[in-house]
């Protein structure tokens, strides 16, 4: 009764799409599947933000400046008209869960909306650099060794340029008014202008991991014979890397795609924080920090500073956890190694 | 070995010329020239006045005359002037700040390696224990964690809440003498800002340490050592470790310069002055010199430390060969 | 183990070690900011203002009641002491005007050098070069010429009125940090400056910035060469971690009792960050904060948290602005109807300013005027513009807006058709009170159907000329916020503080082009960046600066103010306060008045009460 049984396991995995396959073995990394249930959870609160909160992310309360965490309602706030909406569930008007900040603005509800902002950046940037970094980097592994050599040159240049102060100044450029791009930037932009100064800074200091490694991969499967085979029938070359050598490096650019979206809400905090980031009233995890530090004394001060940070770092950490568990799933022989 | 040695020097150059160029030009857009302050405090400031100065300051040139005026001398030696505090730029940089962020970058190096390679052999040789599982937990937190973040926290720790227990930044406390005080005062200034900067080296390093480990821990030759009777410690220090230490090297050499200018962060958090820092500080104020010979050292440390790393490698592992 | 627990216990033990204060009789003051150089002709930043104060006096100094007191100088020049000499023509207009100073005799540079006349005229020769950098020549520029009568007394000639012919801070027309400096230590890097420049003029800003403003005495690298005249002399600089000054024994002020129970060691410690500076403070590894360190904390909760010592709150002299672009040739902001009076003053209606001033900066004082309280003709009888917000929907309904798509921000139609959102731009820079204040005005305006666009840049960028010079061509086409001087016992005739002229009036024939506001005829000079023209002001304040009578000009001010309380050419939200703390025991640590211009006016009074200082402020 069992050897039949096995069989059909055996023959059903044999035929079972690399999808498949993927899945099961990225279910088995529990770590991996808790961070990217966290993550599906996070990005639905994110977007969901609008409903989910009572109050308006923007709207201060100044009467209720650096109030604690809390879950009930003073009797003096129950009539207050401060909502938008009446009440969500269980997150009544007037409640706090997160304490307000230094305006009397609800944190719970900052945290939520900047999630909106911080994740878009994430991911935004993450797969922009990635596809950026793949094109380049495809395009180096399958030319002819001039375009090669020159294109690898210039990403050697690219990483030997310090990174931050050159974030500096091309945030600082792009955010000057009087820098003409910058003008029609914010002209076209309007409000999404930082949104989208600050994605663009990072993809273009980002792409070039992904570059090196996919060049890499090219380079070894070229070599291969199903590549071979296909020049050999006269196919084309961009269809030769469209159909099959894109294909078989997707592992590596999906876990590279992972890391960069955890890397790329660092880099957004860590601009913002600086004051070089996401512009008010649009809110943003890493903007919120911002001016975190200086309420460091005031009673209640210190949880301005806290949650916004403590979800960069949920998310960052959710996102190399899935990293991991696809990089394992996708190829097991990198199991283990950054 | 030599013609590739020579051949990657010679490579520096051009690069160092380009990324001069480029930063040059970047930093050449933005506005504010030092006649600014003179023409708001004037109001008897004539266009005329304006055009004389800008001659005299050599500011009507485009920016590539500029720049070429400034790579003459640069090549000198003579970095210029700081706009901020009028002495020579790059004594401005190598004596008041560079000093400062070797102390803590260096500290922080050492404190990432000294804990970060015993920890990642242990958790390898004990891989699935529950310490491995707490390590890889902890690399995890470690790499994900925004410095400047804990940083914050941890001043509210061990500054606000303790009233000043450690202090929440800056480097020294001035007014005090005498080696041992001196040294104390400049320890408990460090241990917050080294433990903020630390923590994302220390999490990559005990992880690439673990994984380089457990690679080298399979490999064939270690087993036949093992089975030549060799104690399990002499295996793991003799042969394991100085083979699975080779691609940290590598790594580590790669991050230097990363520790020189990335430090932003953590130094604007604690106060520290060091080159991140003067960085930021003179890209926002305009001082081009300082911006451009900060720059221009950390790019010729990047270029150094990737030959470095390269030739290291090369020379601890004969097997690899650049021709 | 062992080893940790001795670390751990000498760590816990330093920590409540005091390094400064009354233990060591010596004074650690918290600074935010940190001079550039020590050069004594250049320079705007209040930190150097403060610093310079240690080592350095005047003429003259105003002390904590805001008095006008004899520095070098053997006493104040007045037309009562016969030293201030006014010359009018037959006609009973002005022809030049004389102030006879004389310095005294004890007065010694820092290295025992005699302060002499050498030293005054040197000082106006510097001064007076083009080539070199100064903060204003608006005083030298009056000056006709200075007759030295001996080695301690000299005339300063002045070809048109100067009513602030002894104040401190430049308004004499000598060099800004203070009055005079030394020729035997500048006067030779001046001259070898001057050769070189002649020689290489392609290179001149290098060596002006090098070797001028990076010579030894302006960066402490070598001690000996920062000379100075004041209670404190200079002994070290370490950049980017503090400034050091000892007591001078051959100082001609005195405390009141023995030297030496006050202060004998002074250290500004320069902590950019505000939170560590706080953190320093609150561990008490500082005694006392400068007057810019603090800007914006809340005194209150400050307070509670200073177990050490008590803080305290003065006015500083600063108005926060909203300065707007008035410029017609700015379509922009012309769209906007900004250049009627009317638009501005809906907008200082919609703003409730008492409770934005308790929120981004509590303990300042909302004002209604661009001349701070208690300065020469304040008034308060002006329109307080309070918190109306149907007031102002009705004035912008007169003007012509109305929410046309329901979208809760206003429209209106323009002459040639156009439909116009009121969409206002904010630019400021990025000092925490300033973003928090965007957001708060956010949502003040947004109540009346205007949406504000904030952007907080660089304070490089906001203050760059290129930025702030060019409304006209709309580099900025809205409101630009910060803060001006306002009024600090110069008002009205600091051109520096004073923004809001167009024409100078007293000038015979009147100028073509106006001086003050920035414009392409002009080359872009001058502080009127709003581009308000209002002839009646500008007569105002022309009579104003020549009336030398106190009680008849603070009735010209009073009626200036007026006029700038109904046009409303910048909308004024608050005076700002200096927060101070200052640890229990220090006594004479106090401004007192923002006429003191700084907070270190008076070094020499310095000192702990536990080592029998006494106060006397």
């Amino acid at each position: 009764m069992t050897e039949p049984d096995k069989g059909t396991k055996l023959r059903s995995r044999d035929t079972e799409s690399p999808a498949r396959t993927t899945w099961r073995r990225f279910r088995r990394h529990r770590l991996a599947l808790v961070g990217g249930v966290v993550l599906v959870v996070l990005v639905l609160c994110a977007a969901l933000a609008p409903w989910l909160s009572p109050y308006d992310f923007a709207r201060q309360n100044r009467r209720v400046r650096f109030s604690s965490p809390s879950f009930s309602v003073p009797i003096e706030l129950q009539s207050l008209p401060q909502c938008r909406q009446p009440a969500v569930l269980w997150w009544r008007c007037g409640m706090h869960p997160f304490g307000t900040d230094d305006l009397g603005r609800d944190i719970l509800t900052r945290v939520l909306h900047g999630g909106r902002v911080s994740l878009l950046v994430g991911f935004a940037a993450g797969l922009a650099s990635t596809l950026l970094g793949t094109l380049i980097g495809a395009l180096a592994g399958f030319s002819g060794r001039l375009v090669d050599t020159s294109v690898s040159r210039f990403v050697d240049i690219m990483l030997s340029i310090p990174q931050l102060p050159l974030l500096l100044i091309l945030v600082g450029l792009l955010a000057n008014p009087e820098v003409p791009m910058a003008n029609w930037l914010s002209q076209t932009l309007g409000g999404a202008k930082s949104i989208v100064i600050i994605i663009a800074v990072i993809v273009i200091l980002s792409w070039m991991s992904t570059a090196r490694l996919v060049r890499g991969q090219v380079l070894s499967l070229k070599e291969r014979e199903f590549v071979e085979a296909a020049r050999a029938l006269g196919i084309s070359r961009l269809r030769i890397v469209l159909r099959h050598v894109l294909p078989s490096t997707l592992s590596v650019i999906i876990v590279q795609a992972t890391l960069m979206t955890g890397e790329a809400i660092l880099i957004e905090s860590g601009l913002s924080f600086l004051g070089l980031g996401i512009q008010p009233p649009a809110v943003s995890w890493g903007n919120m920090l911002s001016r975190a530090q200086e309420f460091l004394y005031y009673p209640n001060g210190v949880y301005i500073a806290l949650f916004p940070g403590l979800f960069i770092f949920l998310t960052v950490l959710c996102a190399n956890f899935v990293g991991d568990g696809l990089r394992d799933a996708l190829d097991p022989r990198l199991r283990g190694r950054l | 070995m030599l013609a590739y040695i020579v051949r990657r020097l010679l490579q520096v150059i051009p690069t160092l010329l380009f990324i001069s160029l480029v930063l040059y030009g970047l930093l050449a857009l933005k506005p504010g020239d030092p006649i600014d302050e003179l023409r708001r405090g004037n109001p008897g400031f004539t266009q005329a006045d304006y055009e004389r100065l800008r001659e005299f300051y050599g500011l009507d040139k485009p920016w590539y005359v500029r720049y070429w005026r400034w790579l003459g001398r640069a090549v000198q030696g003579d970095f210029g002037p700081s706009r901020q505090f009028g002495r020579p730029a790059a004594q401005y940089v190598f004596e008041n700040r560079l000093p400062n962020t070797l102390l803590l970058s260096g500290v922080a190096l050492l404190v990432a390696l000294v804990i970060s390679i015993p920890t990642g052999v242990l958790s390898a040789l004990k891989q699935h224990s529950a310490l491995d599982y707490t390590v890889t937990v902890f690399n995890f937190l470690g790499v994900s964690v925004p410095i400047f973040w804990l940083g914050i926290m941890l001043i509210y720790l061990f500054a606000v809440r303790t009233g000043g227990f450690l202090p929440a930044g800056s480097m020294m406390t001035p007014g005090i003498t005498g080696a041992w005080p001196v040294f104390v005062d400049r320890l408990r200034h460090l241990l917050l800002p080294v433990a903020a900067l630390s923590s994302l080296h220390l999490a990559q390093w005990t992880r690439f340490m673990r994984s380089s480990m457990l690679e080298v821990v399979r490999l064939d030759y270690l087993t036949t050592a093992r089975a030549k009777g060799l104690r399990e410690g002499k295996v793991v220090y003799r042969h394991a470790l100085r083979n699975a230490i080779l691609p940290l090297i590598t790594l580590v050499g790669l991050s230097i310069p990363q520790l020189f200018s990335g430090a932003v962060l953590t130094e604007t958090v604690f106060n520290w002055p060091g080159m991140g820092r003067a960085i930021f500080d003179a890209i926002l104020v305009n001082d081009f010199n300082v911006a451009m010979v900060s720059l221009m050292f950390i790019s010729l440390l990047i270029l150094a430390c990737n030959l470095l790393a390269d030739l290291a490698y090369a020379l601890a592992d004969p097997r690899i060969r650049y021709d | 183990m062992r080893n940790i627990m001795v670390l751990l216990a000498l760590l816990s033990g330093l920590a409540l070690a005091v390094l400064g204060g009354p233990t060591f009789n010596n004074l650690v003051i918290g600074a935010t900011q940190e001079p550039s150089n020590l050069f004594p002709w250049e320079g705007a930043a209040d930190t150097k203002e403060n610093v310079m104060a240690l080592f350095n006096i005047g003429l003259t100094f105003f002390d904590s009641n805001g008095h006008l007191m004899p520095g070098l100088a053997t006493e104040v020049p007045t037309p009562d002491n016969g030293r201030v000499k006014v010359i009018y023509d037959a006609n009973g207009d002005f022809v030049r005007q004389e102030v006879h100073w004389t310095l005294r005799d004890d007065a010694y540079w820092s290295d025992g050098v005699p302060i002499t006349t050498d030293d005054v005229t040197f000082t106006f020769e510097v001064q007076r070069t083009p080539e070199i950098p100064v903060t204003t020549r608006s005083f030298s520029d009056l000056i006709e010429e200075i007759r030295v009568l001996g080695l301690k007394d000299f005339v300063i000639v002045y070809k048109a009125p100067n009513l602030f012919y002894a104040n401190i801070a430049g308004a004499i027309g000598l060099a800004r940090f203070y009055d005079i400096a030394p020729a035997h230590i500048w006067g030779p890097i001046y001259r070898q400056v001057m050769i070189q420049v002649k020689a290489e003029p392609g290179k001149a800003a290098d060596i002006i910035s090098g070797q001028l403003l990076g010579a030894p005495a302006a960066t402490g690298v070598d001690p000996t060469k920062v000379i100075g005249s004041g209670a404190f002399k200079f002994v070290e600089w370490r950049i980017n971690q503090f400034i050091r000054f000892a007591r001078r024994t051959d100082f001609f002020l005195a405390p009141p009792g023995r030297a030496e129970e006050y202060v004998q060691e002074i250290i500004v410690r320069f902590i950019v960050n505000q939170p560590t500076l706080i953190s320093a403070l609150l561990a008490g590894e500082i005694d006392a904060s400068d007057d810019i360190a603090l800007a914006g904390q809340d005194p209150a909760i400050l307070r509670q948290q200073y177990r050490l010592g008590t803080v305290f709150v003065d006015p500083s002299g600063f108005i926060e602005k909203l300065n707007f672009n008035l410029f017609a040739s700015c379509k922009a902001a012309a769209d906007l109807l900004l250049g009627d009076k009317r638009t501005r003053q809906a907008i200082i209606m919609a703003i409730d300013r008492e409770d934005l001033a308790e929120t981004v900066y509590p303990g300042a004082i909302v004002s209604n005027s661009f001349v701070v309280r208690g300065d020469v003709g304040f008034t308060e009888n002006l329109n307080p513009w309070p918190y109306n917000p149907p007031g102002a929907k009705a004035l912008l309904a007169e003007l012509g807006w109305a929410d046309l798509d329901g979208d809760g921000v206003l429209e209106r139609l323009t002459e040639d058709g156009r439909a116009v959102k009121f969409e206002l731009h904010w630019v400021s820079t990025t000092a925490s009170f300033r973003v928090r204040t965007g957001e708060v005005l956010q949502e003040f305006l947004a109540d009346v159907g205007i949406r504000l666009v904030v952007e907080n840049l660089p304070g490089s960028v906001v203050f760059s000329t290129e930025y702030l010079n060019h409304g006209s061509e709309c580099t900025w086409r809205g409101i630009v916020e910060y803060a001006e001087g306002g009024g600090t016992g110069e008002a009205p005739a600091d051109p520096l503080s004073n923004e809001l002229w167009a024409f100078d009036y007293l000038k015979a024939p009147l100028s073509q082009v106006s001086e003050n506001i920035p414009l392409p005829e002009n080359g872009f000079g001058g502080t009127n960046i709003m581009g308000w023209n209002s002839p009646q002001f500008d007569q105002l304040r022309a009579d104003a600066l020549r009336e030398f009578d106190t009680e008849r000009r603070a009735a010209i001010v009073a009626e200036m103010q007026k006029v700038y309380n109904v046009e409303l050419p910048t909308v004024p939200l608050y005076e700002r306060t200096d927060c101070i703390a200052v640890r229990t025991g220090l006594v004479n640590y106090r401004r007192g008045t923002p006429v003191a211009r700084t907070q270190f006016w008076n070094p020499w009074e310095w000192g702990w009460e536990q080592n029998g200082a006494r106060s006397v402020r």
